[in-house]
């Protein structure tokens, strides 16, 4: 068989646009899990099995928050624990089927999780952090001192097992599905199977979200916060449903738990358990769709080896205590990765050479490269507005950042916005695009008066920006930081995703391929699936450009789009700017760097001291006195010394004088 | 119990409540003062700072106890141990992480504290450790209300060495220049000052404030491996709350959770652990900044 | 020394100050920040005595150019020659202890801490200096009176003129061989830059040699005695102050080059 058969796309429901490797390697995966069971039956393995199976799905819930999304959770031992409980409970006290506490224990954590996300995901850093440990502290202490409802350090006991066509799983001594002669397996194995399944499940739907839009979306988060509001994310959605959604995970993990021996105590739920989950996260490789296995896998399976080895005759006395404290391991193994091998046992494996030939990437689909942008731009119905600051002011506390200035930017046109340091240009362009709210004067698009509106919302009405430091999505391709752009015009549903419907799937195509022809419009086509950050950085403002234009603006705002960028790409970067005006895009530029401004502006405006000085044409301003004298200081208060007649200064051999 | 019933015994109990709280909450502070010195100069805090007052604890009880050193000697093995420590948690799980701007620091400094706890288990088993006080265990009556001579030392010499800490970072010139990269890391390089060596600085100050804690409060409470864990996060609760920069907000916090916690633990033992830290879960969703702390936007 | 209308004038003499060696050589400097490159080959000397200015419109390279010289910045490559020595890479504590002091723009004094303790911070690294009796910090408290008025108040609560005399008194405490001034006229009103050019050469009077980098070019050419002048990371032009205050190149490498049309007198020099 051919790499082109391996690599052709299924047109399949769950698997749309699935290749025939990724398909054979789910059914694969599910062969191996229901077959080599049958071939160890032995219990002590399916015990570690299993809990391999369910700390996976716990850490593939954790790895969606910490390492795609980015957020510090410490706190998801205490899900796990609101997940065994809540399972526990249903079915010890209200006798409950034992599949349904499995679901309701999950869902409750999510619950439970959501409850805590929402007013805490404001907080950062090491304060997140201490939310989520002061949680996991709460969780414990209930769980050790509510002793009426959770028996404390007693333990619940006797907590029924799933049933297996008829009999509880952990009486199943001994199954003969095919009468006396046939195959039979015990009790255990049918749970490694319940649990096993659920895990390949697990992996499959979230990898469906993670390949996808859904996963775009939370990368892009995660790595800009502000150039996603701007693209019209609500961000802080996006991150309470990425932290409910690995509490659900955590919870159901812990549901399993509950019902693997039918005993639980309070003593499991330590905070330790949410280091546990991390370590699994990280060593595996966060923020790759493997690493949670690998991590679960190595993890599991390494206390009890150190239990094994610390039996052994040979291992020194004073070393054993030390073994055996596998938690020991777990710390410095966590310290140790993270210093060195950030992505974990999962980037180490890709990295490996002979891997990389036997699997080698299976490419998207191709896409038709075409020349010249086919839609109109602006042709989508509403009328082009121009974009009005009248009067504005700005003022924090006594600096009187913007004192007064109006502006009306012309549909169409190029206007270009200078000043020296401090005039106040960055100031009024946040005031457009409502990150900041004026404290004085209106902004509006046409009619529509913007001064309250958040940033998603003006995004959402058609004025754009970019910003002086490249906001891009570092790690993701070009092709996908433009893809980012649509959406606010993407559809489909979070069920959608999860299940890789035919719709789904037909949405991201058509967009994929309209961002390809927005590549080609600004020639970048070629750079579609290098990743971002590793593109020279006059490219990587085009990238920006090419996302602001994703969203189909009326008005697009560059703010300093030559900052940084080689004297030698200059050039490139006007005449891309000039295409789009003639595109139809109206163009707000606010430059220091004098000859791309000057050059390609209809109309500019200067500032200082937060007070317009200067209007017009670039020759009329660049010849203003006022403008002269704010970008080179007063001629009159300083004596230059005497020139003599005739003598012009020397030009520098490193330097270009003429122009 | 009706409501004149519940209102005496409350009323009787609060002095004592009063005094071993502000005995613990001062502990808190001392705590939490470490996360400021290390935040403000570096942004990072070592989340470990409770396992190395744990650390702290059960090496006086070595030394006092097992070795009958003298408790000035003890304290001066605990403070070179606790400058040593606080190197090499600062070279090993800090430095390595912070260029990368990214919060690994927080996950390392927590496999730290994994680290020492179990080594603690290891070294002194789990039991509970009871360490003397230099001043006996004779509680001394006064007015009705019982209060240990050891817990007045413990406040006396907690407040002692916080204004100790405060007046090296406002009077000394080394203190000025900790200062000095806290408020502005270039600057302070331009002065000469060498601001790596300042970062190791603020990490060992930190460590050996934990390590006195740990030698006061170690006759107060058992000492024993996994006395550390609360303590540091009810101490950097007590540092979120009263605001990272600011010391005395700190202190104030600090003594009001000590307080606010034997009062809860008198309605109901079981809960005063969780007391602490429902406050701080409410307190961050409504200014996740914190109470003092200034907002700073970010620059686009 | 004044000039014909009462206004100082550089001291000019038939003879540029520094015709010995130069003091600070700097030699094909490139520097990056990130993937962004902000200096594409940059050379300046500054002799001993001199004032020597460094203009050009914002972001042209001017502060780079004084941050890689004194350590806050790498450069990816290039020689920084102070007396000699190749500085290039350093850290900036052990610059500064060299003799080469730069006073950073924006002032950037330790607004928590009071003017005094600036004072005594800027002395670091030489104890003897910093010490209540010191015969500097008694000096540098008089440079500027306001500063011993107010010595014992936090240096945020002073004004932006203020923070500027402090920022250089600071420097100046150091005891440089050479200062690097960056844009000290940045955010003041214009008679405290007529201040601030006066403590130029006040300064260069009693002996420091200055690089002094602005964006307001009349200031720092009536002051310097030399200039070099940058844009997109390189020097345009360079020569004696007079000459490159007549040169109309300078207002284009502000104001980017004329569209053919003819500009209004640009040689802002001309009408003195």
């Amino acid at each position: 068989m051919t790499s082109s058969f391996w690599a052709r796309r299924l047109s399949a429901p769950i698997f749309h646009h699935v290749s025939v490797a990724g398909v054979a390697l789910t059914a694969a995966s599910l062969v191996a899990l229901l077959v080599v069971p049958l071939l160890l039956d032995n219990a002590y393995y399916m015990r570690i099995a299993q809990q391999i199976a369910f700390y996976t799905i716990a850490a593939i819930g954790l790895n969606i928050l910490v390492g795609y999304q980015g957020q510090v959770s410490l706190g998801h031992g205490g899900l796990f624990a609101v997940g065994a409980y809540t399972s526990a409970l249903l079915a010890t006290r209200f006798e409950v089927p034992v599949w349904v506490c499995i679901v309701v224990g999950a869902a409750f954590a999510g619950l439970i999780g959501a409850l805590v996300a929402l007013p805490t995901l404001r907080a950062k850093g090491p304060y997140l952090a201490m939310v989520t440990i002061a949680f996991s502290v709460i969780v414990y202490v209930v769980a050790q001192n509510w002793t009426d409802l959770t028996r404390g350090p007693e333990g619940i006991k006797n907590i029924p097992g799933i049933s297996w066509f008829g009999t509880e799983i952990r009486q199943l001594r001994t199954y003969r599905p095919f009468g006396d002669d046939g195959l039979t397996f015990g009790g255990s194995v049918a749970y490694f199977w319940i649990v096993g399944v659920a895990a390949l499940l697990v992996q499959l739907f979230a990898g469906n979200l993670l390949a996808g839009r859904w996963g775009r979306t939370i990368n892009a988060v995660r790595q800009s916060e502000i150039a996603s509001e701007t693209i019209g994310v609500s961000v802080y959605r996006w991150k309470v449903g990425a932290f409910a959604l690995s509490a659900v995970l955590a919870g159901l993990s812990g549901a399993f738990f509950a019902h693997q021996d039918g005993y639980i105590v309070s003593d499991t739920f330590t905070f330790n358990k949410s280091v546990e989950l991390l370590v699994f996260v990280i060593l595996g490789g966060a923020r790759s769709l493997f690493g949670p296995l690998i991590g679960a896998t190595v993890l599991v399976i390494l206390p009890e080896y150190l239990k094994t080895l610390a039996s052994y005759e040979w291992v020194p006395v004073a070393l054993k205590p030390i073994i055996e404290h596998y938690l020991l391991f777990y710390g410095a193994l966590l310290i140790l990765f993270l210093i060195t091998m950030p992505d974990g046992m999962a980037g180490a494996l890709k990295r490996l050479p002979g891997l990389a030939r036997l699997l080698p990437p299976v490419p998207p689909p191709a896409l038709r490269p075409v020349a010249a942008l086919a839609r109109a731009r602006g042709s989508n119905g509403m009328t082009r507005a121009e974009l009005v600051a009248d009067d504005v002011k700005m003022y924090f506390g006594g600096l009187k950042a913007v004192d007064g200035v109006s502006l009306t930017i012309d549909p169409g046109r190029i206007h270009g916005l200078i000043g020296p340091n401090g005039s106040g240009k960055s100031t009024i362009v946040n005031c457009l695009t409502g990150v900041y709210r004026p404290t004085g004067g209106t902004v509006r698009l046409g009619d529509v008066a913007m001064n309250a509106l958040p940033p998603h919302s003006i995004a959402a009405l058609g004025v754009t920006r970019t910003f002086q430091n490249i906001q891009l999505f570092r790690d993701l391709s070009v092709l996908d930081n433009v893809m980012m752009g649509y959406h606010l015009r993407m559809k489909s549903g979070f069920l959608g995703m999860l299940f890789r419907t035919r719709a789904t799937v037909e949405e991201e195509e058509r967009f994929r391929q309209e961002a390809m022809d927005l590549l080609s419009f600004l020639g970048l086509a070629s750079l579609a699936d290098t990743e971002a950050q590793s593109l020279p950085y006059g490219l990587q403002r085009l990238v920006e450009i090419a996302r602001a234009l994703a969203l189909d603006p009326h008005v697009l705002i560059l703010d300093e789009p030559a900052a940084g960028v080689p004297a030698g790409e200059i050039a490139t970067l006007s005449d891309v700017i000039r295409r789009i005006r003639d595109a139809g895009v109206t163009i707000l530029v606010i430059e220091h760097h004098m000859d791309l401004v000057m050059g390609i502006s209809d109309h500019v405006t200067a500032l200082d001291y937060g007070r317009k000085i200067a209007e017009g044409t670039p020759e009329e301003v660049q010849a203003n006195e006022r403008v002269i004298v704010a970008y080179l200081g007063p001629k009159d208060m300083f004596a230059l010394p005497a020139t003599e007649p005739g003598v012009e200064s020397t030009p520098t051999s490193n330097g270009v004088v003429a122009r | 119990m009706d409501p004149a019933e519940i209102v005496s015994t409350f009323l009787r109990i609060l002095p004592q409540a009063i005094v071993s709280g502000v005995a613990l909450g001062s502990v808190y502070a001392l705590i939490a003062q470490g996360y400021y010195v290390t935040f403000t100069t570096t942004e990072t805090v070592n989340f470990a700072q409770g396992e190395f007052l744990m650390v702290g604890a059960l090496t006086s009880y070595t030394l006092l106890v097992l070795s009958g050193l003298n408790f000035l000697v003890a304290l001066v093995v605990v403070v070179v141990l606790m400058a040593v420590m606080g190197v090499v948690v600062e070279r090993v799980a800090i430095r390595p992480l912070r260029q990368l701007l990214s919060v690994g620091w927080i996950l390392s400094t927590v496999g730290v504290s994994v680290i020492l706890r179990q080594f603690a288990e290891i070294y002194w088993g789990r039991e509970q450790r009871r360490v003397p006080s230099i001043f006996g265990d004779t509680p001394i009556f006064i007015g009705g209300t019982g209060i240990f001579p050891q817990e007045v030392f413990v406040i006396v010499a907690s407040l002692l060495t916080m204004a100790a800490l405060l007046f090296f970072l406002k009077r000394s010139t080394f203190g000025k220049a900790l200062q000095a990269v806290a408020f502005n890391p270039a600057a302070a390089g331009l002065m000469g000052i060498n601001v790596r060596q300042m970062v190791v600085v603020a990490y060992i100050i930190s460590s050996i404030l934990a390590g006195i804690a740990g030698m006061l409060v170690a006759p107060i409470i058992f000492a024993h491996a996994e006395m550390g864990a609360l303590l540091g996060l009810k101490a950097f609760a007590a540092a979120i709350i009263g605001g990272i920069e600011n010391p005395i907000g700190i202190l104030l916090v600090g003594i009001g959770l000590g307080i606010a916690e034997f009062v809860a633990a008198a309605i109901n033992a079981s809960f005063r652990d969780a007391a602490t830290f429902l406050i701080l879960i409410l307190l961050l969703a409504w200014r996740p900044q914190g109470l003092f702390q200034r907002v700073t936007a970010e620059k686009v | 020394m004044t000039g014909p209308s009462g206004t100082p004038s550089p001291t000019v003499t038939t003879e540029a100050p520094g015709s010995s060696a130069p003091v600070l050589s700097v030699r094909n400097l490139v520097v990056h920040y990130g993937q962004i490159q902000a200096l594409d080959g940059v050379s300046i000397d500054v002799h001993p005595g001199e004032i020597v200015a460094l203009i050009g419109s914002n972001g042209a390279g001017k502060s780079t150019t004084l941050r890689a010289i004194s350590g806050m910045v790498r450069p990816t490559s290039g020689t920084i020659l102070f007396e000699g020595r190749n500085v290039a890479g350093l850290p900036s504590h052990r610059i500064v202890r060299l003799g080469l002091v730069h006073v950073p723009e924006g002032r950037q004094v330790f607004a928590n801490q009071s003017v005094r303790d600036n004072l005594i911070l800027g002395a670091f690294q030489r104890p003897e200096d910093r010490q209540a009796g010191s015969h500097l910090l008694d000096r540098e408290l008089s440079r500027f009176p306001v500063l011993r008025e107010r010595q014992h108040q936090l240096a945020g609560t002073l004004s932006g003129g203020e923070q500027q005399m402090l920022a250089i008194s600071r420097g100046l405490m150091a005891r440089p061989k050479v200062l690097l001034l960056d844009e000290p006229s940045m955010g003041l009103a214009p008679l405290l830059v007529k201040q601030v050019a006066e403590t130029v050469q006040q300064l260069n009077a009693e002996g420091v040699t200055v690089l002094l980098v602005e964006q307001m070019a009349t200031m720092a050419l009536s002051v310097a005695h030399r200039a070099y002048v940058i844009q997109n990371g390189r020097v345009v032009v360079e020569g004696p102050s007079a000459r490159v205050a007549a040169d109309p190149e300078v207002v284009r490498a502000y104001l980017g080059g004329a569209a053919g049309h003819e500009q209004a007198s640009s040689k802002f020099g001309a009408d003195a």
